[in-house]
């Protein structure tokens, strides 16, 4: 590997240093604090690990973390599908394609908190437009007293938002495919079938782990759709992971659980990177081979 | 000659003119900015924000008169006392003003305001007798007074005249048992297809307007000595009241996330026909702008059940008056408290909104003549109770409170076993 001269090294430190200041430093404070007693105006006390083994113990935790699982899960794998065949439609060939561009990355240019109010007026039961009119047709969502629907809405409202994104990484993915492989692949005569199967999705697989990755960690991350829609009810049976820890720290004041939360999060989301890192690497290596 | 004169007299004019505006400049002391942080109800009464109001700008008037500029962040009550609870952590901070809401107002958070006892000793408060010693003492921990007492919302069952009479009703309910009649047959479709919901109230945000709701039952949380009474037959019997209601479509389908927005709406335009909301919301259920059936929203002191003894019940929240201890401008803070809360500024906050803390503001004829709904307020503050709020852990209490509160009303739990939890559940921490 080749050595980092003294410029390129100079050239490096002020992002480093960013990076250092930004999220390392932080991150070690939200580390320190999770092994302190700390509330509002109190000195913090070092109690080790007993804050992780309260979180762990805390069926709500499990709770949290089950709806979380559950919900970034359908989110990821749904959105993927989405995606994807909205880039395949774009590459086939679109008619209005500038116009159809601009409908799908509209959701990314609305703020999250305006784009999930707007649709809890919406879905409002009694006097949403959707609401109601699904009411009307037998099919009334529920969503404020039903933790399921609650948690389906919720998994809808983050597909809308977050489609934009996945799209844009997979059309870029599939633009980047050679043709002339298409091309070798009509002259043979596959179907459209094995030509996706065999050609298109292997080679977007890589691309398709970075979607998978990205996603996840947001998806771990999600807060908004929760707390503007359910604040985590009824009962607190929505309640996801960052609304658990926001609970935590800033109504009861719990600022060493919530770390410990905060750490717990930090590690399940390092946990998933790594194992989608790694069958990346795999691939890359056996491709080099 | 006259024109050289003439040039000269200006220059003479001119010199005395910058001389002046020097002089005035150098004894017009800088401007210092006051910052104030409350839920935005508190700048809109003191500074007389909402349209039609009569009270006049108490703040801004102040705020003239002592060469202050002030700078009025708002948010609504969790998000604020979040701030609040973050800005009193610190070392110094920029908040030199803070309203605080009773069940905020923690032993915890009042180590970390100002003790104003002393204050009160070297610059009185008006008449400061006339502030009842309840509210008082509801904000004195360790004999040290953290805030003064600056507003009240009281509970009140606000009802939509129109639909009653629509639906063959003469008057209001005026026992627990016709609430609940008066609800069920006010739950219905009108011809123009707007469906009615019989009963409302805020119920996803905080434990205030359903604990008022319950109380009608004879249900409480807690007493005033901090005694976990929630695990009684009169919090079964009201759960399971509020249960049947919700199966049958009395109360709103989305009642467990209703927002205090979401009830306002539905009150305004008539898909709501009786609510449980604070007095001082009269104003805004009334808007001509706003509202379908202005001057048609009333409201009345929240019936008691006979056999309790009492005409009337009714759950009041206080904001009140402090000051961070790590403030820059403590002076300043307490001269706006103090004139805040003066006999003549409380009635004129009243006329802009206000729920008075003093009582002998409702004697007051401008209210009477303009606010008639502060008379029936006047009723139900001499019965009000407060949430308690003078143990640590109130917020979590609140939270455990509106979690199984919610699993009885949609039926997730029995009643029965969400009271028995919440006792569980909320005894430790109020002995703790």
């Amino acid at each position: 590997m080749k050595k980092l001269g003294p410029s390129a090294l100079a050239l490096l430190t002020p992002v480093h240093l960013l990076l250092f200041l930004a999220i390392t430093l932080p991150s070690l404070f939200v580390f320190w604090m999770s092994l302190n007693e700390s509330t509002y105006g109190v000195e913090a006390t070092f109690v080790g690990l007993r804050n992780y083994a309260a979180v762990l113990t805390d069926p709500y935790f499990w709770r949290a973390a089950g709806n979380t699982f559950v919900v970034t899960n359908v989110v990821v794998y749904i959105e993927i599908l989405i995606g994807l065949a909205l880039a395949l439609l774009f590459k086939s060939g679109l008619p209005f394609r500038k116009l159809m561009f601009a409908i799908v990355l509209m959701p990314y240019a609305v703020s999250e908190v305006v784009g999930v109010l707007a649709w809890k007026i919406l879905m409002d039961p009694a006097h949403g437009a959707i609401g109601r009119t699904l009411a009307d047709l037998g099919l009334a969502l529920n969503w404020s007293a039903s933790p399921t629907q609650g948690l389906v809405l919720v998994s809808i409202i983050s597909v809308w938002q977050h489609l934009p994104f996945t799209f844009l990484l997979l059309y870029a993915g599939l633009l980047a495919i050679p043709l002339s492989v298409y091309e070798a692949a009509n002259i043979d005569g596959a179907s459209a079938l094995q030509t996706f199967f065999r050609i298109t999705l292997p080679l977007l697989v890589p691309t398709l782990l970075i979607v998978v990755i990205f996603r996840l960690i947001f998806a771990i991350r999600m807060f908004s759709e929760v707390w503007l829609l359910t604040k985590g009810g009824p009962a607190r049976l929505t309640e996801v992971l960052s609304v658990y820890l926001y609970q935590g720290a800033f109504r009861n004041g719990d600022f060493g659980a919530a770390a410990a939360t905060g750490w717990l999060m930090v590690v399940s989301s390092l946990a998933i990177a790594a194992f989608y890192l790694y069958q990346m690497q795999k691939r890359i290596a056996a491709e080099n081979a | 000659m006259k024109i050289i004169r003439r040039v000269k007299a200006s220059l003479a004019g001119f010199a005395l003119g910058l001389l002046s505006l020097q002089v005035a400049a150098q004894d017009k002391k800088p401007e210092t900015t006051l910052t104030v942080l409350s839920h935005k109800v508190h700048e809109i009464s003191a500074r007389g924000l909402a349209a039609g109001t009569t009270g006049g700008d108490i703040a801004g008037e102040w705020a003239a008169r002592n060469n202050v500029k002030l700078v009025w962040i708002t948010a609504d009550i969790d998000p604020m006392h979040d701030r609040l609870l973050r800005e009193l952590a610190l070392r110094s901070t920029s908040i030199d003003l803070a309203f605080v809401i009773n069940k905020y107002a923690t032993p915890r958070m009042s180590r970390l305001l100002e003790p104003l006892n002393d204050w009160e000793r070297r610059a009185l408060i008006e008449d400061f007798a006339g502030i009842p010693a309840n509210l008082i003492a509801s904000l004195t921990y360790n004999k040290s007074l953290f805030a003064i007492p600056f507003r009240h919302a009281t509970t009140g069952l606000h009802y939509n005249e129109a639909l009653l009479k629509e639906r063959g009703f003469t008057g209001p309910p005026r026992t627990p048992d016709e609430v609940v009649d008066y609800a069920r047959k006010m739950t219905f479709t009108r011809p123009d297809g707007t469906k009615v919901n019989g009963l409302t109230v805020p119920a996803g945000a905080g434990p205030f307007a359903v604990l008022s709701l319950l109380n009608m039952f004879g249900a409480e949380l807690m007493d005033q000595n901090l005694n976990v009474k929630v695990n009684s037959p009169q919090m079964i019997r009201a759960l399971g009241m509020l249960h049947t209601l919700y199966k049958e479509g009395v109360l709103p389908s989305n009642y467990a996330t209703l927002s205090i927005d979401e009830v306002i709406t539905s009150v305004q335009t008539g898909q709501a026909a009786i609510a449980f909301d604070p007095f001082a919301r009269y104003t805004i259920y009334n808007d001509p702008k706003k509202s379908k059936y202005p001057g048609q929203i009333k409201v009345i002191p929240i019936p008691a059940d006979p056999a309790s003894g009492r005409k009337v019940v009714a759950m009041t929240e206080i904001w009140a008056a402090a000051i961070p201890k790590n403030s820059a401008h403590k002076e300043l803070a307490w001269s706006l408290i103090r004139e805040l809360s003066s006999p003549a500024n409380t009635i004129r906050a009243a006329l802009n909104g206000n729920g008075p803390v003093r009582p002998a503001a409702y004697d007051d004829a401008r209210l009477k003549e303009r606010l008639p709904y502060t008379q029936e307020e006047a009723v139900a503050i001499a019965q009000a109770t407060t949430i308690p709020s003078s143990y640590d852990a109130s917020a979590q209490v609140n939270t455990i409170f509106m979690e199984e509160s919610q699993a009885a009303v949609l039926g997730l739990k029995t009643p029965e076993a969400a009271a028995a939890s919440m006792e569980k559940r909320i005894v430790p921490l109020v002995k703790r």
